[in-house]
Formats: C-alpha cells, sequence, structure tokens
C-alpha cells in the first residue's frame, strides 16, 4: 500500500506540470490581456492613453514577452521562490488574495459538507430500510425537489421569503455591525443564524443526491444473498444493516468524495455572488473576466491539484473499504 | 428408536403467498411434512415449485413481501415444548399497516381461493403485545444459525466479499456459543478443518475472492455447521459446483451428519443426489407434495405420473445412444390465482377429465409410508 501511494504521489509531478501548462494556454487564449481591459475601462471614463504608455504598461506587468516565455517565468518563480505572481486587478501577490479568503471558504465548506454527509447518509439509510413508506415518499420528494431546483434560485426564493416575513436582506455571513466593530458574542446567534442560509443554498442538491445514492445502494446491497446467509446465521437486523450492507452501500459515497475536496476550495460560485459571500469562488470568476491571468491561473492549480488529491484519498478510502479493490492493486 | 417417535419439526399445511398487481402468487400450497432426528429428506422438484421458499419459510427469513400461513412446529429437544416458528415470525415482522396494503388486497382477490380464506386472519393488523415483538425477534435469532441452519445453493455470492471468511464464520460462533474471542475462533479453526478447509489458519484471514467454488461451499458448510445444529436445511448445495466437487461435498455432508446426528431437509432437483443421500423423498410439484414415502419405494415403484417423468427424465449409464431421454410436456404452469383441480392436469398423460381438473386430490397412502396425491392412483388402489 505505502508502495502504492508513493507511485501515485510521485505520478502527481508530471500531471500537474502538464496541466499547468493547460491552464495557461487556455487562459491566454482570448485576444487582449489585462492592459487591454485596464486601459479599456479607463477609456470609458475619459482617460486616454498613448500607444508608448500602452506599451510601457505592458512591459510593467511583464506582459510584452510571448505567452510561453510568460509561462516559464510564471512556473520558475512558483518553484523557486513560492510566488505565484501578481494580480493586476487587486494590485498585490496573488498568494495574499487567495489567503485573504481562505479561512473562511473552508470554515463554509466544511460546514456544507459536514451537514451534507451528516444528513444524507442517515435518511438515505432510513429510506431504504423503509422503502415505500411515508417517510421514504417524502423525502424522495424532497430529494428531487432539491436536486433539480438550481441553487441560486432556491437562494433567491429564500432571500425573498426571509425580507417579505423580517424585513431584513440578511446578505453575506457578517452584518454591518459586526465588520465595523469586530466579532463579539452577543453576534454568534446572528452570525449562525446567517451560516443557516447559505448551509441550506449550498447543501440541498449535494445532500439531495447523496440521498438517492445511498437509498439505491442500499437497497441494491439488501436483495443480495449475503444478507439472507447473515440472517439466516442469527444475525440482528442492525448487524445487516451496518455491518454488511452500509459498508458495501458506499463505494460511490466515498469515489464521490474526490471531487468535493475541489468544491470546498472554491465551489458555489452564482450561490456565493447571489448571496454575497466572501469566498474563493466569485474571486476566481472576476480574474477570468479581467484577464487576471496569474490569479485566475493560480486558482484554478490549486484546484486541480486538490482534485488530485481528493481522488487520490477516495482511493485510499475505497481499497480500505473494498478488499477486493486492495488484492486487484497488490497484484 | 424412542427418540425417533417425535419428530424435530413439523411442518402442518404450509401456505407461501405473494400479493401481486396481477392477483395471488402462491408458490407454495399446503405443503405437510415432518423429519425425525438424524434422517434425511429429500425435497425434490423443477424449478419453481416452491422448494427454496418452504426452506426458506423454516427459518423465517422469507422476504417481507411473502406471507406465510399455516404451521412449523419445531421441537429442538423431546423435553422442550415445540415452538411454532412461522407464528413467531409474523409477530417479529410486524409492522403498522397502511389500511390500503395488505389485508385489503388479500379481501380483494383470495375469496375464490377456500385455502386463503385464512390469510385474511394474518394481514389484520393485529398489534403484537409490546414487547412481544422484541421477544419474537430474540427467539426466532435463537433457533436461526444454532439449532436450524442452512446451506445457499451459490456459495460463490453467500459471503459478503467485504469481510474475511473467518470473520463471518466466527460471527456464527460468537452469537451462539461463546462471546470469548479465542474460544471462538478456536472453535472456528476446528469447524474449516472438519470441513476439509486445508490450512485453516492461513484461510481464516482470506476474503470470498481468494477461494474456489468448492472451497467456499465447504466454508459455507463449516458456517452451517459451526454451532451443531439439530436440522440442516441444504437447499441445493451442489448445484453450482462441478461433479466431482459435488462427490466431495454430499460426501463430507453424510460423514458430518453421522458425527453429529443431526437432521437434514436435502433440497435438490437432481434424483441422483438424493438416491444417494436421502432416506425418505418428497416430491413437490406447484406448490404441493404429490408424492411422499422412503427414498427406496419412490426409486423402485413411483406412483405419481409426475415421479415417473422424473425418474424417466435420469440419464442412466448403459442407455443406448439412440434412446432419446423422457421429458415431461409442457412448462410448469405460474402459481397465480389457482382453481382448484390437480396442478399437474395439463401435462398428465393419465389425467382423469371431469375430475382431475376440478377435484384436488389429497395425499393418501397407498403401500405403508408411500402416499400419493393422484385420482387415478387412488382409483387403481380401489379397483
Amino acid at each position: 500500500m505505502r508502495k502504492y501511494i508513493g507511485k501515485r504521489l510521485l505520478m502527481f509531478i508530471p500531471t500537474i506540470i502538464l496541466i499547468s501548462f493547460v491552464i495557461f494556454f487556455i487562459i491566454q487564449l482570448p485576444p487582449g490581456d489585462y492592459v487591454d481591459s485596464y486601459v479599456g475601462a479607463l477609456a470609458a471614463e475619459g482617460e486616454i492613453f498613448t500607444e508608448e504608455e500602452i506599451l510601457e504598461l505592458r512591459k510593467q506587468f511583464g506582459l510584452d514577452d510571448p505567452w510561453i516565455i510568460q509561462y516559464f517565468n510564471w512556473v520558475k518563480d512558483i518553484i523557486l521562490r513560492g510566488d505565484f505572481g501578481y494580480s493586476f486587478e487587486y494590485g498585490r501577490d496573488v498568494w495574499s488574495v487567495i489567503m485573504d479568503r481562505l479561512y473562511l471558504t473552508l470554515a463554509v465548506s466544511f460546514i456544507i459538507l459536514i451537514f451534507q454527509y451528516g444528513v444524507s447518509l442517515p435518511v438515505g439509510i432510513y429510506c431504504a430500510n423503509h422503502q415505500y413508506s411515508a417517510g421514504d415518499y417524502i423525502w424522495s420528494f424532497f430529494g428531487f425537489i432539491g436536486t433539480a431546483t438550481p441553487n441560486f434560485l432556491l437562494a433567491i426564493i429564500i432571500m425573498y421569503y426571509i425580507y417579505v416575513t423580517t424585513g431584513n436582506v440578511y446578505l453575506g455571513l457578517f452584518s454591518t455591525e459586526m465588520l465595523q466593530n469586530g466579532m463579539r458574542w452577543e453576534y454568534v446567534p446572528e452570525f449562525l443564524g446567517r451560516c443557516a442560509i447559505p448551509l441550506i443554498v449550498i447543501g440541498t442538491s449535494g445532500t439531495c443526491g447523496i440521498i438517492r445514492t445511498v437509498r439505491a445502494q442500499m437497497l441494491d446491497e439488501q436483495a443480495r444473498q449475503y444478507t439472507l446467509t447473515a440472517r439466516a446465521k442469527g444475525c440482528s437486523e442492525w448487524t445487516i444493516t451496518y455491518k454488511y450492507c452500509l459498508r458495501a452501500a458506499l463505494n460511490p459515497v466515498v469515489s464521490g468524495l474526490a471531487g468535493s475536496l475541489r468544491t470546498i476550495f472554491s465551489g458555489s460560485t452564482v450561490s456565493a455572488i447571489v448571496m454575497n459571500l466572501a469566498i474563493q469562488g466569485p474571486v476566481l470568476l472576476t480574474a477570468l473576466k479581467s484577464q487576471d491571468m496569474y490569479l485566475a491561473g493560480t486558482i484554478v492549480l490549486i484546484q486541480a491539484v486538490l482534485v488530485l488529491v481528493g481522488t487520490l484519498l477516495s482511493d485510499i478510502a475505497l481499497a480500505w473499504l473494498d478488499p477486493r479493490i486492495r488484492f486487484s492493486e497488490r497484484s | 428408536m424412542s427418540e425417533n417417535t417425535q419428530p424435530i419439526i413439523r411442518v402442518r399445511d404450509l401456505h407461501v403467498g405473494i400479493p401481486m398487481d396481477e392477483g395471488l402468487l402462491t408458490p407454495v400450497r399446503g405443503v405437510d411434512f415432518e423429519i425425525y432426528p438424524g434422517e434425511t429428506l429429500g425435497l425434490v422438484g423443477e424449478s419453481g415449485c416452491g422448494k427454496s421458499l418452504t426452506s426458506k419459510a423454516i427459518l423465517g427469513i422469507n422476504d417481507n413481501k411473502c406471507f406465510s400461513i399455516g404451521e412449523i412446529l419445531f421441537r429442538p429437544d423431546v423435553k422442550q415444548p415445540a415452538v411454532d416458528i412461522l407464528s413467531l415470525e409474523r409477530v417479529s415482522k410486524w409492522k403498522p399497516l397502511m389500511p390500503w396494503t395488505i389485508t385489503q388486497r388479500l379481501e380483494e382477490r383470495v375469496h375464490d381461493i377456500a385455502r386463503f380464506e385464512a390469510a385474511r386472519r394474518v394481514g389484520d393488523p393485529i398489534r403484537p403485545i409490546p414487547g412481544k415483538k422484541k421477544e419474537a425477534i430474540r427467539q426466532l435469532r435463537a433457533i436461526r444459525g444454532k439449532q436450524i441452519s442452512m446451506i445457499f445453493q451459490e456459495p460463490m455470492v453467500a459471503f459478503s466479499p467485504m469481510y474475511t471468511i473467518g470473520n463471518q464464520i466466527n460471527e456464527c460462533t460468537r452469537l451462539h456459543i461463546t462471546r470469548d474471542r479465542h474460544e471462538s475462533k478456536r472453535i472456528t479453526l476446528e469447524m474449516m478443518k472438519m470441513v476439509g478447509i486445508a490450512n485453516a489458519e492461513k484461510r481464516y484471514d482470506q476474503y470470498p475472492h481468494e477461494f474456489s467454488g468448492g472451497m467456499l461451499q465447504r466454508a459455507l458448510i463449516a458456517m452451517a455447521l459451526v454451532c451443531k445444529p439439530r436440522l440442516l436445511i441444504a437447499d441445493e448445495p451442489t448445484t453450482a459446483l462441478d461433479v466431482t466437487i459435488q462427490a466431495q461435498i454430499l460426501e463430507l455432508m453424510q460423514s458430518l451428519q453421522k458425527e453429529l446426528g443431526m437432521a437434514i431437509l436435502f433440497i435438490t432437483h437432481d434424483l441422483g443426489t438424493v438416491a444417494k443421500m436421502c432416506d425418505r423423498v418428497a416430491v413437490m410439484y406447484l406448490g404441493k407434495i404429490v408424492e411422499t414415502g422412503p427414498a427406496r419405494d419412490i426409486y423402485k415403484n413411483p406412483q405419481h405420473p409426475y415421479t415417473r417423468g422424473l425418474m424417466g427424465s435420469v440419464h442412466k449409464i448403459g442407455t443406448l445412444k439412440q434412446d432419446r431421454l423422457f421429458s415431461i410436456e409442457g412448462t410448469v404452469p405460474l402459481a397465480l390465482n389457482l382453481q382448484p383441480g390437480c396442478g399437474f392436469y395439463d401435462r398428465c398423460d393419465a389425467r382423469i377429465e371431469g375430475l382431475c381438473d376440478k377435484v384436488t386430490p389429497t395425499l393418501t397412502p397407498c403401500d405403508g409410508q408411500h402416499c400419493v396425491a393422484c385420482h387415478r392412483c387412488q382409483r387403481k388402489e380401489e379397483a
């Protein structure tokens, strides 16, 4: 196993190099660069630049080289100095821009992840154990609604409802008082209340999806012959459900974890914009729009690394769950 | 033989029904038999005649959509009172019913089948006395695996692929014999060696996919026998195996039966293994036992046209190549909304028009213990 993990980690290096190259290539692909959009924006306000000034700006930002040279410079700085480049839009280091929102992003995403699995696993198991019961139908109804409704729409509906009933919009995670006075204990209930909205909005679609998966998988496993063997042995229904069926049913749920690392770092962009959440997703969107290429490139690169790490982690978890996978790897 | 006078299990008028949208499916329609300690009863029949449902009903492990009526009296010991496994199962599976479920369905569809009149009682949502349900589950679980155990037909899927063979056999030991880890592992290993699993210590920690089919069947037998049950139900234990392994497994079962003194209910469609294994035989067709008696009598002197057909369709060494094997015309009808009359009527070459399609024949003795359910045979007796 250790050898296998080592091999996978070594494979990371060429993969990441290749990915970074592709990312950079695609990001610089649209015509124009940051200077163009910058000059365009200022020209709209009446400030006209001369050709020379524009060339000077390009030189200053390092945009006058061909893109392949720019790419090598970017990679060289990352490897040698851990410097991910300069964000034109924010006027400072890319890394510091990312760090700004990192903690809040991680906090929000982790809470959502725990909410998703904490709700969907028990509910999925319940629905499978009580197939076609009233509870199963009710949860399935919510499950389908939740999967089918786009998150941002749900966000708008909830915010509208809250505004109509309370007269306050509760945009963002912090109220104006919180931002002015800093965090105090008396703000905690309100903060948690403000957390609940994005939790429900972003969490539902994932939760509903996992409920459906767990239910279907559990039903599949319960129809297997080995549950009959276990029952004939005198095992309790609890043992059959949790020792035998659940472990086998977890396979697709665990494979699904691979993508959620990336989502933790920068997911739910549209919902975050609608709800004015200061998390990573919207930053990537604006960076791409204004051709702030180092910032966009870095975020996408981190996403790619997280996908790789997530896949490795979920593969390890799968091997731990299912002995058959473990053995096919060994041979 | 005083011990043998008390049967270890007595199945009385067992019906298994499955309510479906098209009507009532009745795969088992009134089965009676008993098994005495130490003997082997062979239950023979084509696929789909209700053998497996009968055997699973004895353990009370049929699907929730099946309902069983009748009586399965299990008496593990002469001194102990018999328990009715079916009523235990009914209480253990009790659920608050929605008004539109089972009860109503049965009322709508069952009325024309006289035997299933009683089924309405089963569907009635009579709440079990508080605590009774738990007690029933506890009693059932104490019987399953400990007193009655079962070998399934496909060893490859009978084990969970997620746990080691040792873990899964040991679970049975730990449930019924001892909670002590070392002691239970010792007992488990001993049983694994007894069923002929070489290198049992190493095999204990291996997973099902590392076992061959024959070895898995041995492991399954070890799991069934580790608690030294009073009754072993073997549901086509050798069907999935190749012929040389089949013989080994059958011999193994026989020698273990002698050693442990248990009774076996041997379910199969293979008449060759029945001849080898069984003391008595019951032939099943469309959910009913059509002929039963000592194995020798049935082989020498089959009475029911169906049994005769079965015997004729076995290939014997020495027959000429051009002698076609006998085959019974037609197929087993679906046991859906059955009317009175002999189930074999459509395929029978000795049927009596006006009698066999109107009146259901009952099992009547024709020669000592040999019983048969056939109007034609009874006429012969009377004549």
